[in-house]
């Protein structure tokens, strides 16, 4: 394997593992708070599911990235 | 913290109990017009959260619904927490104690200390000291070996009480309660909380002294902002009026014409707007020491409420603070 | 679809308020309106007065409330009845009850306090049984007689034995006997036997050690200890009898009496909720008014039902909606059998105002499309169809269930059309084993192809809601708005077709001309929104970049399939190749139930709504039996 090749799969799997732990971060804290909204207003549930995936988009963005990386686009 | 009692961490994150308390804010009382005016409080209390806790002898009930509240902050409270905020559960449990000391001076029923402590945060210990024994000097005695920030007092209760009665142990024991919470290192959002906090208290005594002529030294309280130097000098100068002044400075109200009662409402308000800006400022601490504060004005104004319905209702709407 | 709603005006003589009322009630298709402003003319208010009630409706009213909380306070002594007596008419009887009830009340809270006061004592009782229970075997061991004292207490641990065996046989001189035991929660629970002259100096000895004595409550009085644990037995069992006893009396009375008192309590809510209603009527001297809203297909039925009853008297009359009565006009959202399951969803948003658009029609048309493009896997579809189907017919009672697999239905079937367009069914297995060919894309390798497909699916949206919210403005002829979102909608397609060219969809010779346009047109765009108009546009763009996820999401399907198919094909081994495979297509289908379910719903909420969809409105509480919210 030559080191370009190398070097493309690492800058792909940072261009998904960076935004997967910002996702991750996001996610831990709206969920949190999500279950803390959902102590106090139970009817609420379907928004705070909504809420958590919101951030989402940030690693979907990556993987994007990611697959265009590999993919070679 | 021996005063309060020791639970294990049940580690709910921050933002969980952050969340919790933005959904509990909208039931705290607004409109206190309508309160104030419904002729009947009870009923009004009834479309409230409080419908639970005013089913037998109301003021109870809202004294329940405080520690409650109290007790279920803080078992939502991750061990953090509960450190940063043990100063305030410490200062919000002294009354339950003095309380109960009060009960013991009059020989108070049993089962009424015993329905004060079953929702307190004091320590099993100490709730066992105030709830079996029932001679008070030897409550006291037991108190002074258990609480550990009342080793900084140079006497003990006993001795301050056999000389002094309870109204001196009570001083004594807030006295040096505060002075020790200044003492410690503590989050700058509290520590400021309780600056405003002796601030008041020491205005408080001073008016108290001044207008009730007393002629012993009052004993303030260190580690407030306003400088001990600056109280004894009005003191001295026998002057009610300077009063205004020092409130005006301290808090931003402006009072005409000093009473009881509104030297202590203009105090208290004061301490509001800086848990209000403190709550902007640090918008997780903050937050919660506001919505404690608010719950502890609201449990206040409604046993005003309560104990004064028979009094007209623009001094009434004095006293209030919310 | 938002029911169209009227205003409506109800008018008769004074004496029949209440029949008109009652009435209402029963149809159950008005709200009606506690202000009268907007409905009565600026010079007609001196005449119009709200109805206050007369005396005698004030002490009913009185009378009634007093009477409820007494019947609570006695439904609250009793077990809750079983059946409910629908056929009684309290209203001849309701002063017989009163009186009945003032002789049931003190004699059913006696009971009850009774009954609480014998179960307080049963669980202070309990908290010895395990004491005793331990102790009883060792209290047999040793010998009893007149002159030996027993003393019972607990210990912490096996070294506090240690200690107190060694105290005990200094202070007795060896004469006595402990025996310890471990009772059901863990503790040790010891018993000393020793002579009567030694345990009185033992008890105070053990009391300045903290050593805990056992102590009894007080009931027990002086009894030795040995009757002590006798007498324990005894009580517990007495207090079971009594306690079974007041239970049979509180059943047998509720069993006769319950069903009545609940009835009557429905009876007086009734009745004070119509003398509640009363409150928002308005009176002349003669006569009554009544405003409110309603659906107006109901409208001409409540027209003939009033003059049918009322013998034309009582006239109901629709009013003209002005421009500020939308505001306050509450909504009712309707829609066909299709969309009905749909509401599901919108239920989660706040409700749309009455000028604005229902969201169900377009979650019921584009979520199943969003749905299909992300899953797109004919196989799975099957599936998803198939265990719909059967927890449909499973669980009838449960409606939202049976929304949600109405709604999987639907959607499952667009993922089976796209499965096809995409040539997949379980990945590329339909591919291998009845060569299924990619209509339309192979999502797997056609990466960026996929990708301008999910962006141009996010343009045609977003661009459809903006429009959307270009006739509202029209609609509510807010001039300025409605250029706002046309310029919007200008812009975004100069963009589009500006980034079009630069990548080379377009010829090159569009790139001047579109630039031209968006200069020309940003001025406008200043002029109609302000100076934050272009960050509006800013915002519309990374919508529309999101809508990528269509994408994203489904090429993580496809290639966990397609990881699902190889693994199975490395194991070498047809079972286990299948049992690997099915396990990981398992996966992908609950996996391919929720996300893309989450993420269409997302592009729907975040993106598409947000840019017509007006909320704020107020749900229709028409005045009707049980409600509890009457005005």
């Amino acid at each position: 394997m030559n080191l370009e090749k190398v070097l493309m799969a690492f800058a792909a799997a940072l261009a998904i593992g960076l935004p997967a732990l910002a996702t991750a971060w996001a996610q831990s804290k709206i969920g949190s708070a999500g279950a803390g909204t959902l102590a106090e207003k139970p009817e609420l549930s379907a928004t705070v599911i909504i809420m958590i995936a919101i951030p989402e988009t940030m690693v979907i963005l990556g993987f994007v990235v990611a697959a265009m990386i590999l993919f070679g686009v | 913290m021996i005063l309060l009692c020791d639970i294990e961490d049940r580690g709910y994150p921050t933002d969980y109990l952050l969340a919790r308390i933005h959904g509990r804010r909208a039931f705290l009382l607004k409109d206190w017009e309508k309160v104030l005016f419904s002729l009947d409080i009870s009923g009004y209390l009834m479309s409230t959260r409080y419908s639970k806790f005013i089913s037998g002898y109301p003021a109870d009930g809202i004294l329940r619904r405080y520690q409650e509240e109290l007790q279920w902050m803080y078992y939502q409270m991750n061990k953090n927490l509960r450190h940063i905020f043990g100063p305030c559960f410490m200062y919000a449990e002294l009354g339950t104690l003095l309380t109960c000391l009060r009960y013991h001076l009059k020989k108070g029923k049993k089962t009424e200390i015993e329905y004060i402590l079953a929702f307190s945060l004091l320590s099993e210990r100490v709730k066992n000291i105030l709830s079996l024994e029932s001679d008070l000097p030897f409550i006291l005695e037991m108190l002074d070996k258990r609480a550990a920030f009342l080793s900084d007092s140079p006497a003990g209760l006993s001795d301050i009480f056999i000389t002094g009665g309870l109204p001196e142990v009570e001083q004594t024991i807030t006295r040096t309660l505060l002075e020790h919470i200044m003492h410690e290192p503590g989050h700058p959002c509290i520590t400021r909380f309780f600056i405003s906090l002796i601030d008041s208290i020491n205005i408080i005594t001073l008016y108290k002294h001044l207008r009730w002529e007393m002629s012993a030294k009052p004993a303030f309280i260190t580690g407030g902002k306003v400088k001990e130097t600056v109280l004894s000098a009005i003191l001295h100068s026998r002057d009610v009026s300077e009063i205004t002044g020092l409130i005006q400075k301290h808090t931003g109200f402006y009072v005409g014409r000093p009473a009881a009662a509104n030297v202590e409402s203009a105090l208290l308000k004061g301490i509001s707007g800086q848990v209000k800006k403190m709550e902007r400022e640090s918008p997780d601490i903050g937050l919660i020491l506001n919505y404690l504060w608010r719950f502890f004005l609201e449990a206040r104004d409604l046993s005003i409420l309560y104990y004064g319905n028979k009094i007209d209702k623009d001094i009434i709407r004095e006293e209030l603070v919310h | 679809m938002i029911v169209r709603m009227s205003k409506i005006e109800i008018a008769g003589p004074r004496e029949l308020l209440e029949s008109v009322l009652s009435l209402l009630r029963d149809r159950g298709i008005l709200e009606i309106e506690p202000s009268a402003i907007g409905f009565v003319e600026k010079k007609d208010e001196v005449y119009i007065d709200t109805f206050i009630p007369d005396n005698s409706t004030f002490s009913e009213k009185m009378f009634l409330e007093e009477l409820r909380s007494r019947i609570d306070e006695l439904l609250a002594c009793l077990p809750s009845p079983r059946k409910n007596n629908r056929y009684l008419e309290p209203r001849s009887i309701i002063y017989t009850i009163s009186e009945t009830l003032q002789r049931h009340l003190p004699a059913c809270k006696k009971l009850y306090r009774d009954k609480e006061a014998l179960q307080k004592e049963l669980a202070e009782l309990s908290l010895y049984n395990f004491f005793l229970d331990a102790v009883e075997p060792l209290l047999e061991d040793m010998k009893k007689g007149p002159d030996l004292d027993f003393i019972g207490l607990t210990l912490k641990d096996p070294a506090a034995e240690m200690i107190l065996r060694k105290a005990l046989s200094h202070l007795s001189d060896d004469k006595f006997e402990l025996l310890t035991t471990i009772a059901s929660d863990g503790t040790i629970v010891g018993l000393i036997a020793l002579q009567k002259n030694t345990s009185d100096r033992i008890k105070k000895a053990l009391s300045d050690k903290n050593i805990p004595e056992l102590r009894f409550p007080p009931s027990f009085g002086d009894l030795p200890f040995v009757e002590k644990v006798s007498f324990l037995k005894k009580r517990t069992s007495d207090i079971s009898g009594e306690l079974d006893l007041i239970h049979m009396q509180l059943d047998s009375f509720s069993l006769k009496w319950g069903a009545i008192y609940k009835r009557v309590r429905e009876w007086i809510e009734e009745r004070l909720s119509l003398i509640k209603a009363t409150a928002s009527a308005f009176v002349t001297r003669m006569c009554f008014f009544i405003y409110g809203w309603m659906a107006t297909e109901d409208v001409e039925k409540l027209r003939e039902d009033l003059s049918r009853d009322f013998m034309g008297s009582v006239v109901l009359e629709e009013l003209e909606i002005r421009e500020e009565d939308l505001e306050k006009m509450p909504v009712i959202l309707r829609n066909p059998a299709y969309f009905k399951p749909f509401e599901l969803f919108t239920r989660i948003l706040p409700l749309p105002r009455y000028t604005s658009y229902d969201p169900t029609p377009f979650i019921g048309i584009f979520f199943p499309v969003f749905f299909g493009m992300i899953l797109g896997d004919a196989g799975y579809g099957f599936i998803i169809i198939i265990v719909s189907l059967l927890i449909l017919k499973r669980a009838r009672k449960n409606e939202t269930v049976q929304n949600a697999c109405k709604i999987l239905v639907v959607s499952a079937f667009y993922a089976i059309i796209f499965g096809i367009l995409y040539g997949e069914f379980f990945g590329e297995l339909g591919q291998k084993l009845f060569g299924l060919t990619p209509l339309f894309v192979e999502r797997r390798t056609a990466v960026m192809p996929m990708l301008y497909f999910s962006v141009s699916v996010g343009i045609v949206h977003v661009l459809l809601g903006t429009f959307l919210g270009f006739i509202i403005a029209l609609k509510k002829r807010t001039k300025k708005e409605a250029l706002l979102k046309f310029i919007h909608i200008l812009f975004i397609l100069c963009i589009v077709l500006l980034v079009a060219a630069v990548f080379g969809f377009f010829p090159g010779l569009m790139t001047r001309p579109m630039i031209l346009t968006i200069l020309f047109i940003t001025p406008f765009l200043f002029f109609a929104g302000g100076l934050l108009a272009p960050l509006e546009v800013l915002k519309s763009i990374g919508n529309i970049i999101s809508y990528a996820r269509i994408m994203a999401i489904g090429l993580t399907s496809v290639l966990l399939a397609s990881v699902a198919n190889r693994l199975a094909g490395m194991t070498g081994d047809i079972i286990l190749g299948v049992v690997v495979a099915g396990l990981l297509h398992l996966l992908n289908i609950i996996i391919g139930v929720f996300s893309p379910t989450i993420h269409s719903l997302r592009l729907h909420y975040v993106e598409f709504f947000n840019k017509f969809i007006e909320s704020g409105g107020r749900r229709f509480e028409p005045f009707k039996k049980n409600s509890k919210e009457v005005i």
